[in-house]
């Protein structure tokens, strides 16, 4: 652990950080100009209107393809597929990640198959997931259990590890039991750090979900529709829209998850600074 | 506390499980693949002796690379290391220019930010259409969706400089150029690998992703393609292949990394 926040007495000189509000309001400023500059940009012809529209044609179509249950049930079907693929990578990692964050021995082995598979980038496996389950909902789920099984394991394994030995030692001395050191122990200092796991793999399950469905032919879902969009041809606008509101999902879903963080764990910010 | 033989036995031990279960790994494969005949689950010997004789068969002055291989697997890493580097070089420029100025950089916040959390592959349709199926479509596609990472990190990091430190460099009046190089750049180097790891490990994902949507070479495509005509065998060897460039990028940045930082471990511990 670094010490860098006890010496900050002789920062007078030093310019103010910035506060919250003033933080917010110059994001909200930005943005505006970011708006309004590609606006801009487009409506006096600086690129061609047809590789991209102005953010006020694209806000219409937004709001058009918000209120359709077609695109809505697209939407629906890529956050289910990457909901399931992340339930099942948690079930898997988080009791496999205690396990080889307690045991040395099991570690030492478990560790050189890890290193093995995890460089393999999941989207080489789409073929290999096309064959096995066509368009189905299984292709998606298995590329996204693939690809966001790691760092849930990873944060799991360090979390456990990470463990006061003193604390288990000390358990042990009240007479607790392996089991009782588990649930008391080591599972309440591991938590946040799978929470954070699990924050990241939540990414990477939306993004592999759209990939998936975009390269391997999914039956529904954002990638699919991007697809038919693309496919059809001269609708820039409506694909740009539809990039937006996947872009929307994805803040949405890190926020609110980051949300559950603080929440559930407001000791761990203090203690190991910001997450990234 | 362990004398250095209990621990040196420790480590033999530990390397010892750990190359078993590789091997047991690797023969339980073979043997389950043997006696069940999967279609789709050629045994790893087949597909390693695919992978050698079609992609590694070559001579030395092709880097080992037969023609098939060289044909296929340079076209792919020349992309991917020409739209990373592009990455590389805009996005710590730019997050140097940012994280130098805060009050400025807080305008673009949000907009980064969206940037970095939108879905690449969902942005493939938007290049395709604008730069058509070449490689500089590709080229373009992996700079601008891998450059987030590297841009919040260099952000990150330029913002992490000790105050003290900056304060008495100009109370010993010292030029800016020096303190860019001599303070503010070690003490952002760890963030800026950080984002430079998980950039060039998504450089190699986005690679793949860009050549099966749209390519008529490069190992994507081939892998792809494998499928398709279901050569099954060529497509795991694809996979094997692609693995094993996964693993020496990585191998490589971190040399890289613990080279440029070797300084760091001691400093901050």
């Amino acid at each position: 652990m670094t010490t860098t926040r006890s010496n900050r007495g002789a920062r007078s000189r030093a310019p103010l950080p910035i506060s919250p509000r003033e933080r917010l309001l110059r994001g909200v400023i930005g943005t505006i100009v970011v708006i309004v500059a590609l606006e801009l940009i487009v409506r006096l012809n600086v690129v061609d209107s047809s590789y991209f529209s102005p953010p006020s044609v694209i806000a219409g179509r937004v709001l058009e393809l918000l209120t359709s249950p077609t695109f809505l049930a697209d939407v629906g079907a890529t956050l289910l597929a990457a909901a399931i693929g992340l339930l099942l990578a948690c079930i898997i990692a988080i009791p496999a990640g205690i396990t080889l964050g307690s045991f040395k021995l099991a570690y030492a082995g478990a560790r050189s198959i890890v290193d093995m598979l995890r460089p393999i980038p999941s989207v080489a496996l789409i073929p290999l997931a096309i064959l096995l389950f066509g368009g189905s909902l299984g292709m998606k789920v298995s590329l996204i259990l693939y690809a966001s099984i790691w760092p849930i394991l990873f944060n799991a394994i360090y979390g456990a590890h990470d463990v006061d030995k003193l604390a288990i030692e000390t358990a042990r001395t009240f007479g607790m039991n392996r089991f009782k050191i588990l649930t008391r122990v080591t599972l309440p200092h591991a938590a946040p750090f799978i929470a954070t796991g699990v924050r990241i793999s939540a990414a990477i399950a939306l993004v592999l979900a759209i990939t998936a469905e975009f390269l391997g032919g999914g039956r529904d879902g954002i990638g699919k529709w991007m697809l038919e969009i693309q496919v059809a041809g001269s609708q820039t606008d409506l694909l740009l829209a539809g990039i937006f509101i996947a872009g929307l999902v994805g803040v949405a879903m890190s926020a609110v998850l980051s949300l559950i963080e603080r929440k559930l764990f407001p000791w761990y910010r203090l203690r190991y600074g910001r997450t990234a | 506390m362990k004398t250095p033989i209990q621990k040196a036995r420790a480590h033999g031990l530990e390397l010892a499980i750990g190359a078993s279960a590789v091997v047991l790994f690797f023969v339980l494969w073979e043997v389950i693949t043997q006696s069940v005949r999967m279609p789709y689950f050629p045994p790893p010997s087949v597909i390693f002796e695919n992978a050698v004789s079609k992609w590694f068969g070559g001579p030395w002055y092709s880097l080992f690379l037969t023609e098939t291989g060289a044909q296929q697997l340079l076209p792919s890493v020349g992309r991917m290391l020409v739209g990373w580097g592009i990455a590389v070089v805009l996005g710590v420029v730019l997050g140097f220019v940012v994280g130098l100025y805060p009050r400025i950089a807080a305008f673009f916040y949000p907009a980064i930010e969206f940037m970095r959390n939108l879905p690449p592959a969902a942005l493939l349709p938007i290049f395709l259409l604008i730069l058509g199926v070449g490689d500089g479509m590709k080229v373009a596609f992996i700079a601008l969706t891998v450059v987030w990472p590297i841009l919040l990190n260099t952000i990150d990091g330029v913002g992490s400089v000790e105050q003290t430190q900056l304060d008495s460099a100009r109370a010993y009046n010292i030029r800016w150029t020096r303190v860019l190089r001599s303070i503010i750049l070690p003490s952002a180097l760890p963030k800026i690998f950080a984002g430079l790891r998980v950039s060039l490990s998504l450089a190699l994902i986005l690679m793949v992703v860009s050549e099966m949507m749209a390519a008529t070479n490069g190992i994507g495509f081939e892998i792809l393609l494998g499928q398709r005509t279901f050569r099954i065998v060529d497509m795991w060897s694809g996979i094997v292949v692609l693995s094993a460039l996964g693993v020496l990028l990585n191998i490589a940045i971190q040399a890289l990394e613990s080279r440029s930082l070797r300084w760091h471990r001691g400093a901050r511990a």
